[in-house]
């Protein structure tokens, strides 16, 4: 999540300063992109009451940032900035958009900041789709129409997820929970105020920011991606900023969010696959690591995408680690505690209360605990290392492809065969011999591919399916076989469809609705 | 009771009275009525209102006046009293009083008893008349007849005078005054002895003639009808008209009187005389039809008709264009929506009716760039009517319909991709195939040639074809001309020697091909995605702008209509991109998509957010990347972002298929700056043999080429100095001689580089204006300046010849002194030969392979710069850089044509940005824009050729660049 303190000073230049700057001083600022060439200047007026209200929404309590800001003189720029900001927390982009215009705030850098954020969001939801479930409390937002079979599986992961954080982090997200799905980075940078390279360098899909998850759709990438564990690590971080007052540090904030989007379903076997304590200590050893508080402004702007891949693993380590070692009520009481945390060490201090060690005793405790783990990581899943055959690879894995597109399926098993030879885990790579095995009527042999998933290193979509389909029995693997597929890769014609030919469709219903959308607006 | 008035008194003394009076009072009226009728018919003459009101007036008046006169007189003679007045008071005044009292006193006893007798009043009334003397009365009556009698006389010797005088006049004044509408009721002959002639228009170049007066005639319109005729009535204004215009006669100068009229529409036409606003018409009349100019008629062979840009790239069309009198200028005219353009075909020479040609309006022209509606071509003729204005008359149109946005580049791409999977299915035959044995050799070769022919075949055809005006051209069209040559090498190989290894080394070299192939089709895929995006993207704006006109204009209908044929063409273009590959399908979605939520915002009314919305899609498209990227991974859509973000790639994903795109561009990239240094080395060459002309060479130089500049200038001084039209010889002509007078200037300079450069641009100049001027041969002027830039040219290229030996025989005598500096560039001249050796070698062999030819003129290219190293090292300047100037040309012939997306993306950096930093702008002395490339072709081609051809060589090779 990318987040950026505030500076004290540039609130308090005029009057009742030492008052106010005491009151700000901790509070994170929803951030804005910077503007780098015009000299912005800091907001003035009811500073006070300005603080208060921003409190309220970045806490997401926004009957009581509308009560606070109701007093408020329609005239004052500091009120009338957080005025902008709610509007972008409720929704109503086009108000902020047009109240940001005025000349003042537009001067000001939180005012030119929101004022972009709100033309993004009102540009990129104008005339979208709204779908409304009050029963579970989601408001979702489609960017692209044909996503609309996504929001059933999204409102009921959304309600377990709810739970599951009421009981890991004691916070409850007020209802409806706000989630926009986007259509690519260009949108979600839009939206959010992350920079778009920043995004497509680290492969962001999703923020949570502005009181709202905003993700990007399975269908922008050619195999989609984990979106539900995504919505899952987005809502905890919406969570945490609830909970703490925003006043959660980043590592904490990812290391939680990293725990928290698989423990509201049930372990799958490629959950801890590259082990996350390894890659840590590998991605550290080999200089691709930071420390915890040196994170930079957000793991998504990290400069590579091996380092932010380290990043995300020194974080879900620790957090691992940390609550293995003070237990589940460790998180619950620090959230309490960081809410009303204060001053530079507010955070060690909460820490220290909840645990008995600050940041840096724990991170030592951690770091020795890691050196005791193993160090093996295949090539293939090592950060910053180069995969051997990394180019023929992907030529046999092309030619396999183009020969397979154009029915030489026979001609496609051998040079995917050569490929799975060259990198025998990768779980697309056997997808894809499977699926021309398949095509050219080796059952047999492409059961084989997709039997195992100790035998694989990641996660594709469609190996899950064709492991449904080659190995129907026991049914309820099968089952779950789909179910694993969808959640990866949901519009893929032959994952939603659970391999099957049309018309024929899935048993379950909302896998039957994503396969009926997969087959109309395929990706 | 009344008592009877003495009556016979009384009428006896009015009887003498009026005796005496009357005839004279009588004969004084008629002849005061005759003045009064004249002086009115004078006064009406003068036509304008007020006299014609004032007249009537007047003489309405005298009457009236008489026979007021004529009631009161008989009034009085049945009064006593005024009998009794008028006669006795006047006669005898006391009598008279006396009388009167006796009159009164006999009415009094009339009415009042007490008043006296009555009858003694009578009595006293009757001695009283009696007393009146009838001779008195009679004199003082015969008195009052002689003044009646004199002003009778009075006003009968104006009556007489004012008709005697010009007894016509009342007529005229009489007719004038009956005038209605100011036209005379009585006609009147003003002119005889008429002739009539007439003048058809000028432009028709027709002669006059006579014609019968006044019998009806139909004469072209602008024709000038003379009428002349001898006057009735001297010092009228007599006029021919229409009853509308009027011509005023004029003198003739021998007595008589002439007017012309100028025919424009239909009319009749009349003589008369004009008196103030009044027209008096001659009975004849003149019956006159107007034959109008007809508009020019232009037929286009086939239209009208509608045809598809896409099936017809090139539309031939044929016209011929007639007129009744004479065509001036034939236009090709496209038109679409608000725009419109014209071409001219022809200018006809004078008084040519019909003219006949073709044009071949092509796909790829420009017109049609941005052009998204249909276009309506039409020819359009305009004649020589000098009269109305000169008209256009038009054809019927043929209506030519844009290929859809992204449609060209869809078909490309399809065929392009048909090229892929014929190299696809080659491949699948070899990687299932046998291993050839030595009994099936010759069975296993026969099958190989036929699969790779027929692949290659499919190749050729997609690399040949031409899409909606588009051709495979640049980096692609290298890229896959070098895999055939791989392919073709690799199949040599394995008929030379049909056994295992080379089956396994032609396999090998067919899978790189097709991942070779596979890159270039997906780098135009993405190029021509970026390129359509962009085009879409104003679309998109254009359909913003015409919602947000909708929520404000006062025409919402007209808002309306704009934003649909914007969607439309958004539409329309987003399926197109769907058929470009990876990229295009993504983004081809997007629009999609994003016209779904502008039609349910604009279903809902709500046209804010349909603008909001086109506007995102307008960004969006402004920024043609894919939708997702990062986290590892190659090609879109691909890598993994783990949960959030910062994943690993997966191993399918790690690598490359192919460099061969990559390769391509860089080949590319080395090759340009390659001819770029070299053509920078050619200019260094040159300045350093300059830099080495002696100042005594230079001066003698300069004294011989005196006279030179002068022939020069002469030569040219009779073409026009400033530029006329564009496109005209005059134009030509003036930027001949401005090069010319450059080239003297030069040659007095002592820069005879210079002046050979503006020489020779001078004779292209002069040459066009003397092709122009031929071609204008309707125009006079043009005509003639092409005939002054032809004689120019003869002298010109006399005088250029002598600058080329001049400049020749300067280098050669610099040669020696600039020994020094030519052996640094030969060995530079090295550098480049190793640097084009290597090009050549990378591109024999693997995803780098070039086509042949290209590696064949990179190899001629290396030859001459070894060859011009040697003789640069030598010291022969003039042939190092002959040498030179050979290389060049092949090396810009390796680089071969470019295509216009291409072009268009040098313009922009790779991550589609247009350049904002600083950027090195190049020296005037830097410049190596298309002069310099005809230059250097010119030099080239005349240059190597046999000096007997050199002539002929230059000339084709003009040709050729035209």
């Amino acid at each position: 999540m990318k987040r950026r303190l505030l500076s004290v000073r540039s609130l308090v230049p005029m009057i009742g300063a030492a008052l106010v700057a005491t009151t700000l001083g901790a509070v994170a600022s929803g951030g804005a992109p910077e503007k780098a060439s015009v000299k912005l200047l800091p907001a003035i007026g009811d500073l006070l009451r300005a603080a208060r209200a921003r409190e309220a929404t970045l806490e997401m309590e926004l009957p009581t940032a509308k009560g606070i800001l109701e007093g408020g003189e329609a005239t004052d720029q500091a009120v009338s900035i957080e005025r902008g900001r709610y509007a972008i927390y409720a929704g109503d982009y086009d108000g902020a958009a047009a109240l940001m215009t005025r000349p003042d705030l537009a001067a000001t850098e939180e005012g030119a900041g929101l004022g972009d954020i709100a033309r993004g969001c009102a540009r990129g939801m104008a005339a979208t789709i709204e779908v409304r479930d009050d029963e579970r409390g989601v408001l979702i937002h489609l960017q692209d129409d044909d996503d609309r079979a996504l929001v059933s599986v999204i409102a009921e992961v959304a309600v377990q997820v709810h739970a599951q954080l009421v009981k890991d982090l004691g916070v409850t997200l007020p209802k409806p929970l706000r989630i926009d799905l986007v259509r690519d980075q260009f949108t979600l940078a839009a939206m959010t105020g992350l920079p778009e390279e920043a995004a497509r360098t680290t492969g962001t899909v999703a923020v949570a920011k502005w009181g709202r998850v905003t993700m990007i759709s399975p269908r922008a990438m050619a195999h989609g991606y984990p979106w539900l564990d995504t919505l899952a690590h987005e809502m905890t971080h919406l969570a945490l900023s609830r909970g703490t007052r925003d006043r959660a540090p980043l590592w904490l904030q990812e290391g939680v969010a990293k725990r928290e989007e698989t423990r509201w379903r049930e372990p799958q076997p490629l959950d801890d696959v590259p082990s996350i304590d390894t890659v840590a200590l590998v991605g550290m050893e080999k200089g691709l690591g930071r420390s915890l508080d040196r994170l930079g402004p957000s793991i998504a702007m990290l400069p590579t995408a091996e380092e932010a891949a380290v990043a995300f693993a020194e974080v879900a380590s620790f957090i691992r680690f940390w609550t293995k070692e003070v237990g589940d009520d460790g998180l619950p009481q620090l959230v309490v505690r960081l809410r009303t945390a204060s001053g530079a060490d507010g955070v060690d201090k909460a820490i220290q209360e909840v645990s008995g060690a600050d940041l840096v005793g724990w991170d030592k405790r951690w770091r020795s605990h890691l050196a005791q783990g193993a160090r093996d990581l295949p090539p293939d899943l090592a950060p910053g290392a180069s995969l051997p055959h990394a180019n023929e690879i992907a030529k046999r894995v092309r030619l396999g492809q183009l020969l397979d597109a154009r029915g030489h399926h026979q001609a496609a098993a051998i040079e995917l065969g050569r490929a799975q030879a060259l990198l025998p885990t990768d779980a697309s790579i056997r997808c894809f011999l499977a699926a021309a095995l398949v095509s050219d009527g080796d059952q047999a042999n492409a059961a084989m591919l997709v039997d195992k998933t100790e035998d694989l290193h990641n996660r594709f979509g469609r190996w899950w399916s064709l492991h449904g389909l080659l190995h129907p029995e026991p049914a309820a693997d099968a089952e779950r076989g789909f179910a694993f597929g969808v959640a990866l890769d949901p519009l893929d014609p032959w994952v939603a469809c659970e391999e099957k030919a049309a018309p024929e469709l899935p048993r379950d219903p909302l896998r039957k609705a994503i396969c009926e959308a997969a087959r109309r607006a395929p990706r | 009771m009344a008592q009877p008035v003495p009556a016979v008194s009384i009428a006896r003394l009015r009887s003498i009275w009026d005796g005496q009076v009357a005839p004279s009072a009588r004969r004084a009226l008629v002849a005061l009525t005759a003045v009064a009728f004249f002086g009115m018919a004078h006064l009406a003459r003068l036509g304008t209102l007020t006299a014609r009101a004032g007249a009537a007036a007047a003489f309405g008046l005298t009457l009236l006046a008489i026979g007021a006169r004529a009631l009161v007189v008989r009034r009085r003679r049945a009064d006593p009293r005024a009998v009794v007045r008028d006669t006795v008071v006047r006669m005898d005044p006391e009598l008279g009083a006396s009388t009167l009292r006796a009159l009164t006193l006999l009415d009094r006893t009339a009415v009042d008893e007490r008043a006296g007798s009555p009858a003694l009043a009578a009595l006293h009334l009757e001695r009283l008349l009696g007393r009146a003397s009838p001779e008195r009365l009679r004199a003082r009556a015969a008195r009052a007849a002689l003044r009646w009698s004199s002003a009778g006389l009075v006003f009968a010797v104006v009556a007489v005078v004012v008709v005697v005088v010009e007894p016509f006049r009342v007529v005229e004044g009489l007719d004038v005054l009956a005038a209605q509408d100011g036209d005379a009721p009585l006609r009147l002959a003003w002119i005889d002895e008429v002739a009539m002639g007439v003048a058809p228009p000028e432009y028709l170049h027709q002669s006059g003639s006579d014609l019968r007066p006044f019998r009806r005639t139909a004469q072209p319109r602008g024709t000038t009808i003379t009428l002349r005729g001898r006057p009735l009535h001297p010092g009228r204004a007599v006029v021919l008209t229409d009853g509308s215009a009027d011509v005023p006669f004029v003198d003739d100068g021998a007595g008589g009187l002439v007017a012309r009229w100028t025919l424009a529409e239909s009319t009749t036409l009349w003589v008369a005389a004009r008196l103030g606003e009044v027209r008096i018409r001659q009975s004849d009349e003149q019956g006159l039809t107007s034959i109008p100019d007809q508009l020019p008629r232009v037929t286009v062979e086939g239209a009208p008709r509608t045809v598809r840009l896409l099936d017809e790239p090139s539309i031939p069309v044929h016209y011929e264009a007639t007129d009744d009198h004479g065509l001036r200028e034939v236009d090709l005219v496209l038109r679409a929506g608000t725009r419109e353009e014209r071409r001219v075909l022809s200018h006809p020479a004078a008084d040519v009716v019909v003219d006949r040609g073709g044009y071949e309006v092509s796909a790829r022209d420009a017109f049609f760039k941005k052009t998204y509606t249909p276009v309506e071509i039409t020819v359009e003729a305009r004649d020589n009517d000098a009269v109305s204005g000169p008209k256009w008359g038009k054809s019927a149109p043929i209506v030519v319909i844009p290929p859809q946005v992204g449609e060209p580049e869809a078909l490309r791409y399809e065929a392009l991709v048909k090229a892929r999977d014929a190299v696809t299915d080659l491949v699948a035959q070899r990687v299932t195939d046998r291993t050839p044995t030595a009994a099936d050799a010759k069975a296993h070769v026969a099958r190989e040639i036929a699969a790779q022919a027929a692949a290659v075949k499919v190749v050729q055809d997609a690399l040949a074809g031409t899409y909606g005006g588009l051709q495979v051209r640049g980096v692609v069209t290298a890229l896959a001309r070098g895999q055939l040559r791989r392919l073709a090498k690799a199949l040599d190989a394995e008929k030379a020697a049909p056994v295992a290894a080379k089956h396994q080394k032609l396999l090998d070299e067919s899978e790189a091909s097709l991942l070779a192939l596979d890159a270039g089709v997906r780098m135009i895929g993405d190029k021509d995605t970026r390129a359509v995006a962009k085009r879409l993207a104003d679309v998109a704006e254009e359909a913003a702008a015409g919602l947000l006109a909708a929520t404000t204009a006062t025409d919402a209908r007209a808002s309306a209509g704009r934003v649909d044929a914007a969607v439309q063409v958004l539409d329309a273009g987003g399926k197109q991109m769907l058929r470009l590959g990876e990229l295009g399908l993504d983004l081809g979605e997007i629009v999609g998509n994003d016209l779904r939520r502008v039609a349910r915002a604009r279903e809902a009314g709500d046209l804010f957010h349909a603008e909001l919305a086109a506007r995102d899609l307008a960004a969006r498209l402004r920024r043609p990347e894919p939708s997702f990227s990062g986290g590892g991974g190659h090609g879109h859509g691909s890598g993994r972002g783990g949960v959030e973000s910062g994943g690993a790639p997966s191993g399918a994903d790690a690598g490359e298929p192919s460099a061969a795109d990559e390769e391509a561009r860089e080949t590319e990239r080395d090759l340009e700056e390659l001819a770029r240094e070299h053509a920078n080395k050619i200019g260094d060459v040159e300045e350093s043999l300059e830099r080495a002309v002696s100042p005594e060479e230079l001066e003698a130089l300069r004294q011989e080429a005196k006279q030179h500049a002068q022939a020069v200038r002469d030569a040219v001084k009779r073409l026009p100095a400033s530029r006329g039209e564009t496109g005209s010889a005059d134009s030509s002509a003036a930027s001949g001689r401005e090069e010319a007078e450059a080239m003297a200037g030069a040659l007095e300079g002592g820069r005879p580089r210079e002046a050979v450069e503006s020489g020779r641009r001078a004779m292209e100049k002069l040459g066009e204006a003397q092709r122009l001027g031929q071609q204008n041969a309707w125009s006079p002027a043009e005509e003639k300046t092409g005939r002054e830039a032809s004689a120019a040219k003869a002298t010109l290229d006399r005088e250029l010849a002598w600058a080329e030996e001049a400049l020749d025989r300067l280098r050669r005598a610099s040669s020696a002194r600039a020994r020094g500096d030519l052996q640094r560039h030969g060995k530079e001249e090295q550098k480049l030969a190793e640097r084009a050796r290597e090009l050549g070698r990378k591109g024999q062999a693997g995803d780098r392979s070039l086509p042949q030819e290209m590696l064949d003129r990179l190899e001629e290219a290396e030859q001459a710069m070894r060859e011009a190293e040697k003789a640069l090292g030598k010291g022969e300047g003039e042939r190092g850089l002959k040498l030179q100037r050979d290389a060049q040309r092949a090396l810009e012939m390796a680089h071969g044509e470019r295509d216009e997306g291409e072009r268009e993306a040098k313009n922009e950096q790779p991550d589609g940005k247009r350049p904002t930093g600083k950027t090195d702008i190049p020296g005037k002395d830097a410049h190596k824009g298309p002069a310099e490339f005809r230059r250097r072709v010119l030099e080239g081609l005349g240059g190597s050729s046999d000096p007997l051809l050199r002539e002929a060589v230059k000339r084709y090779a003009e040709g050729l660049l035209k």
